[in-house]
């Protein structure tokens, strides 16, 4: 027995198709809702306009909402927004009149003779709250839907029914349609998240849960949930035995050959101590047929290739040749998802397999929902490494000196898979740069702790094993055998 | 007294722009489609220019014009496009060369094309057939 599929009309709204599975139950009804300025106007004309690029019909009918004219002249900002498909392929038209006058019965009049006459495959209802407020009852205003709802059907005309929350927890015309989307806004503080929420897609399975956007030039683009769009990873995970530079010959030795490839290394330490640094080494070891991506959140490229040539590492030739990609977000309300769907992209794009992430905080700084860290980056970070992908990123720990050599978050597992901390140590009156791996998985390391010097044109030279003191990871040294006396004092 | 016929299917811009020509002194009346306003334009007294919306359910602006044009006396008719068609070419071709007010529009913009275009009949009236002939 073969079951039978549902047609479905595509959104063309960036992450929202994948998030129904393939768009919208063709020929049904579909209610999108959410209070004024969320842009549900905004998605039922980008919908329209994406169906009409690919030939379609939309009649658009407004009961009480904003004006024709002041609509266009919004929507001419945005770049869906093509004039010349006006009239022959997208009409606007008022229904308030009809219903003013004939109630809901001369609007599903209207609606029916209008779709016929404009051989309409799309039917935009915006403002169904005014259809509502006219109904003398619950079911007059189900009646009015069921009615909508067999014209849809019949006419091979998928509906879209514009509506604000009323505050009910059921109301009637959920019951009866095919797919109810929601978009609403979160506020933490200060800021606001926009978010759309699947109540309802009758005939498929759907992504559910929280989904942030954002209203663009270009209209709405979804961020589908990085823990439900990838809880599949989308390349089979295999073995990877091979060994891969850091970049930093003492610290490959330390590591016995390199970093285990496709794995997740995070490089901690408090501010200036030559995180980024190692991390240009790892992305100076890309080459063409393993390209490597920046992506960061505190230098800005030219900064960066510029410190990248006082490290002798020639950046901005691997940058001109394609080698390198470097990706930088600005500091500010970055969103979680929109960021790490980025990452994903520019991995695809060039089929990238070494990464420095700079740094990790970015990514905990546009997270609303402290919550999800764990999740979120144990998903993201197993399609990376599905993907071939090594990973390097950089955290900042608090303290210049200090006792603790413990990940500044919890939760964060799945991104200590091999850990190298490095610290400045307080010895002989001098700051000194040390450098100690914490933890390499599967494979045997140096444990020990060993000094190192960031050298005009030359970067990062890891030097001797610091001798006769102890305490070095807590920041002030001692020496050997006089756990209580200070070295100097 | 001059009779406006307003074609236009919101109907709060309707209702907004037939009081605004009344205390301009015109005396208005409201279609909210093609259909309807072809209606109005059987009754007499005939109008004396037509402001037409051109996106309308039941019957669009363009297929009333192209009845409009069938009938001699409605031809003569003197009609300005309002329209938030932001494409010249667009409206080219569905308004047949018509005068053109976009959408939003002011009430002096209106005003000033509609003695405009009121003046321009007076002076070169568009032959309709004699009725009684």
């Amino acid at each position: 027995m073969t079951l039978n599929r549902i047609e479905r009309v595509p959104s063309g709204v960036q992450g929202l198709d994948a998030i129904l599975h393939g768009g919208f139950a063709r020929g049904g009804i579909h209610i999108l809702q959410g209070t004024p300025g969320v842009g549900k106007t905004t998605l039922a004309n980008q919908i329209s306009y994406h169906h009409a690029v690919g030939g379609g019909r939309v009649l658009y009918v407004t009961l009480l909402s904003e004006t024709h004219a002041r609509m266009l002249l919004n929507l001419g900002t945005m770049s869906f927004f093509e004039p010349d498909r006006l009239f022959n392929q997208i009409s606007y038209i008022s229904g308030f009149g009809a219903l003013q006058s004939e109630g809901l019965q001369g609007l599903i009049t209207l609606l029916r003779r209008d779709i016929v006459a404009h051989q309409a495959t799309v039917l935009v209802l915006d403002g169904l709250v005014a259809a509502q407020d006219s109904a003398a009852s619950d079911t007059e205003f189900k009646t009015f839907i069921q009615e909508l709802q067999t014209q849809s059907a019949l006419q091979d005309c998928t509906t879209f029914l514009l509506t604000t929350a009323k505050g009910r927890r059921v109301p009637p015309e959920y019951t009866m349609v095919d797919g109810i989307l929601e978009l609403g806004e979160t506020q933490r503080g200060s800021r606001i998240e926009r978010a759309l929420w699947v109540r309802k897609h009758r005939g498929s399975d759907f992504m559910p849960g929280r989904h942030t956007y954002r209203i663009t030039d270009a209209g709405l683009v979804i961020y589908p949930r990085i823990e439900v769009a990838y809880h599949e990873m989308t390349h089979a995970d295999q073995a990877w035995p091979d060994k891969i530079s850091t970049g930093v010959e003492g610290l490959d030795a330390m590591l016995l050959g390199g970093l285990p490839e496709a794995t997740i290394t995070g490089i901690v330490g408090p501010s200036g101590v030559g995180k980024t640094s190692l991390g240009v080494h790892f992305i100076g070891q890309s080459r063409p047929t393993e390209p490597g991506l920046i992506f960061g959140f505190y230098e800005t490229p030219p900064r960066l290739l510029q410190k990248a040539a006082s490290l002798g590492v020639d950046l901005k030739s691997a940058v001109d040749a394609g080698t390198v990609e470097v990706l930088w977000q600005p500091c500010g309300e970055n969103v979680q998802d929109a960021l790490a769907h980025r990452l994903l992209r520019a991995v695809e794009r060039r089929h990238v397999r070494r990464v420095l992430l700079d740094g990790l905080g970015g990514f905990l700084e546009a997270s609303l929902e402290p919550e999800r860290i764990g999740r979120f980056f144990a998903v993201l970070t197993n399609e990376l490494k599905a993907r071939g992908v090594s990973l390097l990123y950089t955290m900042e720990t608090r303290d210049i000196f200090g006792s603790s050599v413990e990940m500044p978050v919890t939760g964060i597992s799945s991104l200590v898979e091999n850990l190298i901390a490095l610290r400045y140590v307080e010895h002989d009156s001098r700051a000194r740069r040390l450098l100690a791996i914490l933890k390499l998985r599967d494979s045997g390391f140096d444990p020990g702790i060993r000094q190192f010097v960031i050298q005009d044109r030359r970067g990062i030279v890891v030097q001797d094993e610091f001798t006769g003191l102890q305490r070095l990871l807590s920041g002030s040294a001692e020496r050997s055998g006089s756990p209580t006396a200070r070295e100097g004092t | 007294m001059t009779l406006v016929l307003v074609v236009e299917d919101e109907p709060l811009i309707a209702m907004a722009l037939e009081a605004a020509l009344q205390d301009a002194g015109f005396v208005v009346s409201i279609a909210s489609n093609g259909k309807q306003a072809l209606a109005r334009l059987a009754e007499q007294p005939l109008a004396d220019i037509v402001l037409l919306d051109m996106m309308m359910p039941v019957m669009s602006g363009p297929a009333m014009l192209e009845m409009m044009r069938e009938d001699p006396v409605l031809n003569a008719i003197p009609v300005i496009i309002l329209s938030s068609l932001p494409l010249e070419s667009t409206l080219a071709r569905v308004g047949g060369g018509l005068p053109v007010i976009r959408k939003p529009y002011t009430i002096k913009e209106v005003l000033r094309v509609m003695r405009s275009e009121l003046d321009r009949a007076a002076r070169s009236p568009k032959q309709a057939p004699d009725p009684s002939a």
